[in-house]
């Protein structure tokens, strides 16, 4: 019973790791966002990471020198810092007040760049049992793939968002 | 309120068949309740193999590898860690607690892990189940072991016994290539079985691995006359230079998040630090197709038993022609004949129903300590599942359905039996 159990881990494994290993660690039109909340019961306090490739976002991802360029940055960092409500749909009964930390574009090496962005979040009434929604591409269209990582209290799930669709449960 | 009252009665009037097909439909309900509800226990057993662990980090490589080898022990690291690597992380003021592996030797095909007091104070599994001793107790000494209830079990150890393990990973058939002969272990406890792969390993200190290899040289036991007795050895003396892994438990889960970035961006060494419970997830969606061919059977077993009932109220038919006509004989309109075979189909799929939730919960009651234990595997008792109510008022409705094509029938006789001479 163990052995087969065994060799169908390892078989699995062996998929899994080759899906991990072809997945591009900046694949354009994608984004990863890991949301952390210590508890989901009472008035959860929490935080947001976002990160997407710079090009989803700002729509390059050379460095900006041009005051043109500078400007779509700004533009781009601003309203993903505004709509961030929009595009992870918190339960509206909780009450989630969502502020922005940070929002960067960082380098990456061979000319490419990321969006990186930090949110807090505080709400009024608990998330247990609840479910939270996304809405990535009414804000930014290229982003259509979108992994999310949920850790809630002993929770620990994730959830791959394709064109918005799909939803995390906190548990109870 | 006359129809069921005929209805009951005629189903009553014709017990045997009614007895039949109930436990007909009764059992295909309470295979399709009970796979439904060992496929949850599943899928929550392997995610609670390991509990309130908020990474696992190791050396950089696979996710997969990662969790296969501290949590299943499968497979084996790329490289290891550097102990003022596991020192740095263990003393970051983020951190609650860590518990350290260091694995690649074993004994008759079961791994080895070199661990420390954290290991049995903090593992979790099943939520908050915790590591206890069946008999005897952890290791203190340095040549000392605590054995996995399967280890135990199958090999028949107990406290006291010698154990000498094996460099490497060596088949559960015999001896590896090199045994650390000279230096056994002493078995100063057996854990209590877990369910989990914590069941299937031997238990020793860290300064235990670094003991058996004192004395070896690039991989290569002593020459003769250079071995190093074991009694020359302490916990004390003994240097650990490396590990292969650690479980690592943040002050906050919003802490995780950060550790896990730092780790993974740690410049000393390349790391990677995974969050169990989604790996857990990725690895279940893959090898969780079996639940679906499984759900996929169910449904035919299902179908199977509904064409029994249907096969059953069509036959019964010929033999109720009488009973039929009379009826009609009497006034009763096409209407009053349909709604009583109708009702009659449906009333033997809720019984039907009743009687497959009934038999799952029996026998959940009875085999879930056995389960448990023997399988690992977590059948929760607990009411049907919002799907499990799906597929019951689906089997209803597809009952009730059903009984229309014998009553459409019986209506159709009553009409030429009403102009024929004989019946």
């Amino acid at each position: 019973m163990f052995m087969r159990f065994t060799v169908v881990l390892v078989v699995a494994g062996m998929a899994v790791f080759g899906q991990a290993r072809s997945r591009k660690a900046h694949e354009h039109g994608s984004a990863k966002v890991s949301i952390a909340f210590e508890t989901a019961t009472g008035a959860p306090k929490g935080v947001i990471a976002f990160e997407a490739p710079a090009e989803s976002v700002v729509g390059f991802e050379h460095e900006a020198k041009s005051v043109a360029d500078k400007t779509k940055v700004a533009a781009a960092l601003r309203m993903l810092a505004a709509r961030f409500g929009e595009m992870v749909i918190l339960p509206a009964v909780s009450a989630c007040k969502v502020t922005n930390k940070s929002a960067k574009v960082e380098a990456l090496k061979e000319q490419h760049s990321e969006v990186h962005a930090e949110f807090a979040v505080a709400c009024a009434k608990p998330l247990a049992g609840l479910e939270i929604r996304f809405g990535f591409m009414k804000v930014f269209p290229k982003i259509h793939d979108v992994e999310v990582a949920l850790l809630a209290g002993e929770q620990q799930s994730k959830a791959d968002v394709e064109n918005d669709k799909g939803v995390l449960k906190i548990a109870k | 309120m006359l129809v069921l009252s005929l209805a009951y009665q005629s189903l009553k009037n014709r017990v045997l068949t009614t007895t039949l097909t109930v436990i007909s439909i009764g059992l295909s309900i309470a295979l399709l309740i009970g796979v439904e509800n060992v496929r949850v226990g599943a899928r929550e057993s392997f995610a609670n193999t390991i509990s309130q662990t908020d990474l696992i980090v190791g050396a950089r490589g696979g996710s997969l590898q990662l969790l296969l080898y501290s949590v299943f022990r499968i497979g084996a690291a790329t490289n290891n860690i550097t102990y003022q690597t596991y020192e740095h992380w263990k003393n970051h003021p983020a951190v609650a607690w860590t518990i350290p592996y260091s694995l690649g030797d074993s004994h008759r095909g079961f791994r080895v892990v070199g661990t420390d007091e954290n290991f049995y104070t903090h593992y979790r599994y099943r939520r908050d189940r915790s590591i206890t001793f069946e008999s005897g107790r952890l290791p203190q000494d340095v040549f000392e072991v605590a054995l996995g209830s399967d280890v135990a079990r199958t090999l028949g150890y107990k406290t006291g016994d010698k154990v000498v393990i094996t460099h490497g990973v060596a088949t559960a058939a015999g001896r590896g290539i090199l045994d650390h002969g000279d230096k056994p272990f002493t078995v100063s406890g057996v854990l209590k079985k877990t369910a989990t792969p914590v069941d299937r390993s031997l238990y020793i200190q860290l300064e235990g691995i670094s003991a058996v290899h004192i004395d070896w040289t690039d991989g290569a036991p002593p020459m003769p006359g250079e071995e190093v007795p074991a009694a020359k050895i302490t916990k004390q003396t003994m240097k650990i230079d490396q590990i292969t892994s650690f479980l690592l438990r943040s002050k906050s889960r919003i802490d995780t998040l950060r550790l896990q970035r730092e780790i993974s961006t740690y410049s000393e060494e390349p790391l990677q630090a995974i969050i169990p419970g989604l790996t857990l997830q990725e690895l279940w969606r893959t090898i969780g197709y079996a639940e679906d061919a499984l759900t996929v059977v169910t449904f035919f077993v299902i179908i199977v038993g509904l064409l029994g009932m249907l096969v059953s109220l069509y036959t019964s038919l010929n033999e109720r022609r009488r009973e039929m006509a009379i009826l009609r004989a009497i006034g009763a309109g096409p209407v009053k004949i349909i709604s009583l075979l109708v009702l009659e189909s449906f009333l033997l799929s809720i019984a039907g129903c009743v009687l497959g939730v009934a038999l799952v919960y029996v026998l959940s009651v009875t085999f879930q300590p056995i389960v448990e234990q023997h399988f690992g595997l977590y059948v929760p008792i607990q009411a049907p599942t919002m799907t499990g109510w799906i597929y019951l008022g689906a089997v209803a409705v597809a009952g009730l359905l059903i009984g229309f094509i014998p009553a459409w029938k019986a209506y159709r006789n009553t009409l030429s039996d009403g102009l024929s001479v004989r019946l």
